[in-house]
């Protein structure tokens, strides 16, 4: 029983951290869409990475265990299902953060390994951004049926998907490991001091 | 009338299906007509008309301002025009999926379908705890305000690591208090009683839910047998 | 039914609960009183096994209930607990399935659910909470709702924490009568609380906890017979109900340093609600410290973020020292100590939060020792408690200077040790060149501060209330 209790505290950590980061996310979304008006969902994971990296600090320190990041992704993916943004981003949630978590938790390495870590993590909110993809796929369909002729259609795509698939995930991992060089320094800054004091 | 939250995922499959799938127009049509009724059904006529009304001007934009693509801005317009035709049913099965559907049914839903327990309870909290957060938010503008640390809002998106500091540490700091007060509160209300939780909804399927469900059965079929 | 015996309770080497004896019955209402950080509500905890279980720790001794030792495994229908803190007191979104959730736990099936929630509402006249959302409710209503799902598997045992701290009278006088009935029930309700009024008609005994002891214990007869007597001797304090009746004078001011805030008829309505501000003329200066009370709803908050500037008024005039300020220059001139104080300190020490990266000054530096924080200039803001929280919030305030500073509900989730150290801090602050606005249900706190209380009711302002005026007090029926 005593087991048990302690468990469902760390299960309320993970509830509460994923709350935040998901706020982090909303805000990331918000600001976008204030700034960048067409296509700013293929930002939205670089720039969470970029902001959210303290709260991922944090999920570390609190739940040193194998099993919070991946329940953060589930829970994240089944949000996503639920709020309907898309439910197929379900899936890169739930292989992404399995992965990040096995790498923190599952094998030996330092400071290095956290950045690592994180950029896996941080892929896992490219979920929202596929409908992008098979929107283009509609859209190709669509200028098939008008009569558009392959190489035209070709044509117009090859620079804009390639260039945007090279700019969303390169940004992903340059803001990661921003992100974690900001996290640590906000985390060193406030929270390292915190922890002595907690009980 | 009130749909089981079964139902409401059944819907929100399907409209990825229809989203992923390649379908004719006429298909769109009777399929966003389909999601509207299911909203009117589930008491939220507003919604209906509202996505009724978008899906018809994308449409008429299709086929009128943008029926002939030929330079840069109408490439983006027509894109953006087609993949918002196309995207809508998946957001309308969203709405369908949240409104009228208590945490509770959610909850139990997930239990019926094996969702274990460490991933019901995180969800519970997120539930439970988002709407304090965006609260936290707003009080901590108006604190860095006060405190002249920011001008406006629009502050926060000049310098957002800055203000990632300023949100993040108060929230985060205060989650000890917040996951002792929430965890006393869950055990004594004995959320992690072993066995069958209920709810107060009520979680077998009406007719309702039946009727809806062999409609999304004859839409998938309908895919390849029809279009 | 309850038993402990020569149960100690130590953290981290610290002994926190030392030899507690302690026998509950059936049907008997028992009241742990004390000053907080005596070990009153580790007692509860003791018994209903969060700790150690939750909040860890080492406990030694017997605990015993019907004579069998304790098990913990079927809480919800064991054990009611209501906590202190009405706002993360509930889980779900709205009363309904927030009564039903004790009940789903234990996989009840629905047509009784219905039915046990039907009783317990209609039992409780709350029929008008059923369908709210929770975030929507006052504190005293969510207490209400607490402690109505806290009764809903009909548990033998009650155990709330400070279940008053953060209620007006009205709200007090409901949940007398929700621990009468519980009593009537036949089942036992231990209390811990540092107000006593509301329960002394209704207590069986009171154990008065001292540093981790049991000093004595009280029977009602006793308490009864020699209630001032035994006040006097153990330090308990609130055995009367509170009212309005302002102990503090207005304070003389030179021309030079006095600060005026008026309004004239001020309007504000919110997009489509209801909720509204119309008030004809406010006069506000610095030889009061000013009060403002009044029902949850009645329009306090919005009040002070219209004459803060956080909230543009509609119609009417806000004159600050006569003069007509911008909205932005209103706000430069005043400061919101936040109820949740923690979401409005940002910075690694104590020290860069108050002096936002300047160096203090030797009359700084005089301040920060009146406020008592010279110790703390080195300490991470968030590591600190309440009191000294909001003690940096007002220094940030004062050296800012800032000339108005508003103190939203200060003393919530506080004790009276907490609350009197306030009130001396706020009364030697009044001799600053400041205008001191304190919102606050609390009528101890606001008799022992305020020289000035204006109510509010549906927006308006109903009365004023100075020392010289007691007739137009509080209407708590």
């Amino acid at each position: 029983m005593a087991r048990q209790q302690s468990k469902i505290k760390e299960l309320v950590y993970i509830g509460i951290y994923t709350a935040i980061y998901f706020l982090v996310v909303c805000i990331s979304t918000g600001v976008l869409k204030l700034t960048v008006p067409i296509f700013n969902s293929i930002m939205i994971p670089a720039l969470n990475a970029l902001l959210a990296g303290v709260i991922y600090l944090t999920v570390l320190d609190r739940v040193p265990r194998f099993g919070a990041l991946t329940t953060i992704g589930i829970v994240m993916g089944i949000f996503f299902l639920i709020t309907g943004h898309f439910p197929i981003a379900f899936v890169p949630e739930l292989i992404f953060s399995l992965l990040a978590d096995w790498l923190q938790h599952g094998t030996r390495g330092g400071k290095t390994k956290i950045y690592l870590s994180y950029t896996i993590f941080s892929f896992g909110l490219t979920g929202p951004i596929l409908p992008l993809w098979f929107m283009k796929q509609a859209y190709i369909n669509e200028l098939v049926s008008r009569g558009k002729d392959q190489a035209y259609i070709n044509h117009v795509f090859a620079a804009v998907t390639n260039v945007s698939f090279v700019i969303s995930m390169g940004s992903i991992v340059v803001c990661s490991i921003l992100g974690m060089w900001i996290a640590q320094k906000i985390y060193d800054k406030h929270l390292a001091g915190l922890r002595g004091t907690r009980s | 009338m009130r749909f089981n939250p079964l139902t409401k995922l059944v819907i929100i499959v399907l409209a990825t299906f229809v989203f992923l799938a390649n379908v004719s127009l006429m298909y769109e049509i009777v399929f966003i007509v389909f999601l509207g009724i299911l909203l009117l059904i589930n008491g939220d006529p507003y919604a209906a008309m509202i996505y009724w009304l978008i899906f018809s001007l994308l449409l008429l934009l299709s086929v009128t301002v943008f029926k002939n693509i030929h330079d840069t801005w109408s490439i983006i317009g027509s894109f953006l025009i087609i993949g918002g035709r196309r995207i809508l049913p998946t957001i309308m099965a969203a709405t369908f999926a949240i409104k009228h559907t208590h945490v509770s049914e959610w909850m139990r839903s997930l239990q019926r379908m094996h969702v274990p327990f460490d991933i019901i309870l995180p969800l519970v909290v997120v539930f439970r705890f988002f709407p304090t957060l965006t609260d936290n938010l707003k009080n901590i503008i108006k604190a860095l305000q006060f405190r002249g640390l920011i001008s406006s809002k629009l502050a926060l998106i000049v310098h957002p690591i800055r203000a990632i500091e300023y949100v993040l540490i108060p929230m985060i700091s205060s989650a000890d208090t917040v996951a002792s007060e929430l965890s006393s509160v869950v055990i004594t209300r004995g959320i992690s009683h072993q066995g069958i939780h209920t709810s107060i909804f009520g979680d077998h399927l009406r007719f309702i839910d039946y009727i809806v469900i062999t409609s999304s059965i004859f839409f998938i079929a309908g895919r390849w047998l029809i279009d | 039914m309850i038993s402990l015996h020569k149960v100690n309770y130590s953290q981290n080497k610290n002994k926190i609960l030392q030899d507690i004896n302690l026998n509950i019955w059936p049907g008997e209402v028992t009241v742990l009183c004390g000053e907080s950080g005596s070990g009153k509500s580790s007692v509860l905890n003791i018994i209903s096994g969060l700790i150690p279980n939750l909040y860890g720790g080492n406990v030694t001794g017997e605990i015993r209930a019907h004579h069998e030792p304790l098990s913990f495994d079927d809480y919800a229908s064991e054990i009611g607990m209501v906590f202190q803190n009405p706002k993360s007191q509930f889980i779900n979104p709205d009363v309904y399935s927030e009564l039903a959730f004790a009940m789903e736990n234990v996989g009840m099936d629905q047509k009784t659910m219905i039915q046990r929630i039907d009783n317990v509402v209609n039992y409780y006249h709350a029929q008008d909470l059923l369908n709210r959302a929770m975030f929507d409710l006052s504190g005293g209503q969510r207490q209400m709702t607490a402690l109505m799902s806290a009764t809903m598997l009909k548990p033998p045992l009650y155990l709330l924490d400070e279940p008053s701290s953060n209620l007006d009278v009205t709200a007090i006088e409901q949940l007398r009568r929700q621990i009468l009935d519980l009593k009537n029930e036949g089942s036992s309700v231990i209390i811990a609380d540092h107000r006593l009024y509301y329960l002394i008609d209704l207590a069986d005994q009171f154990v008065v906890i001292d540093n981790g002891h049991i000093k004595c214990q009280i029977s009602r007869q006793e308490m009864r017979e020699n209630a001032t007597l035994l006040a006097t001797k153990y330090r308990l304090r609130n055995l009367t109900a509170p009212r309005l009746r302002l102990t503090k004078t207005r304070i003389m001011r030179n021309l030079s340093d006095l600060i005026t805030l008026e309004a004239h008829n001020l309007k504000f309505r919110y997009h489509c609600h209801e909720s509204l501000i119309d008030i004809k003329s406010l006069e506000l200066s610095n030889r009061d410290v000013i009060g403002i009370s009044g029902e949850n709803g009645a329009g306090k908050s919005t009040l002070i973020q219209l004459l803060t500037g956080m909230i543009k008024h509609h119609e009417g005039t806000i004159l600050f020292n006569g003069q007509q300020l911008s909205r932005k220059q209103l706000v430069k001139n005043s400061f919101l100590v936040m109820q949740d104080v923690h979401l409005q300190l940002f910075f690694e020490t104590v020290e860069k939060e108050i002096s936002n990266g300047s160096r203090l000054t030797e009359q700084d530096r005089q301040l920060l020792e009146s406020l008592k924080l010279t110790k703390l200039l080195k300490r991470h803001p968030q590591t600190l408690s309440g009191g000294e929280k909001q003690r940096v919030a007002i220094a940030t305030a004062l050296l800012s200077g800032k000339k108005i500073i508003v103190m939203d509900e200060p003393t919530s989730g506080m004790d009276y040790g907490n609350m009197q150290r306030l009130s001396s801090l706020i009364a030697h602050l009044k001799r600053a060149e400041i205008l001191l606005i304190i919102v606050s249900h609390d009528q101890e706190f606001l008799n022992m501060t305020c020289s000035k209380v204006l109510i509010m009711n549906h927006g308006r302002i109903t009365t004023v209330v100075t020392p010289d005026n007691m007739n137009g007090g509080i209407h708590n029926d």
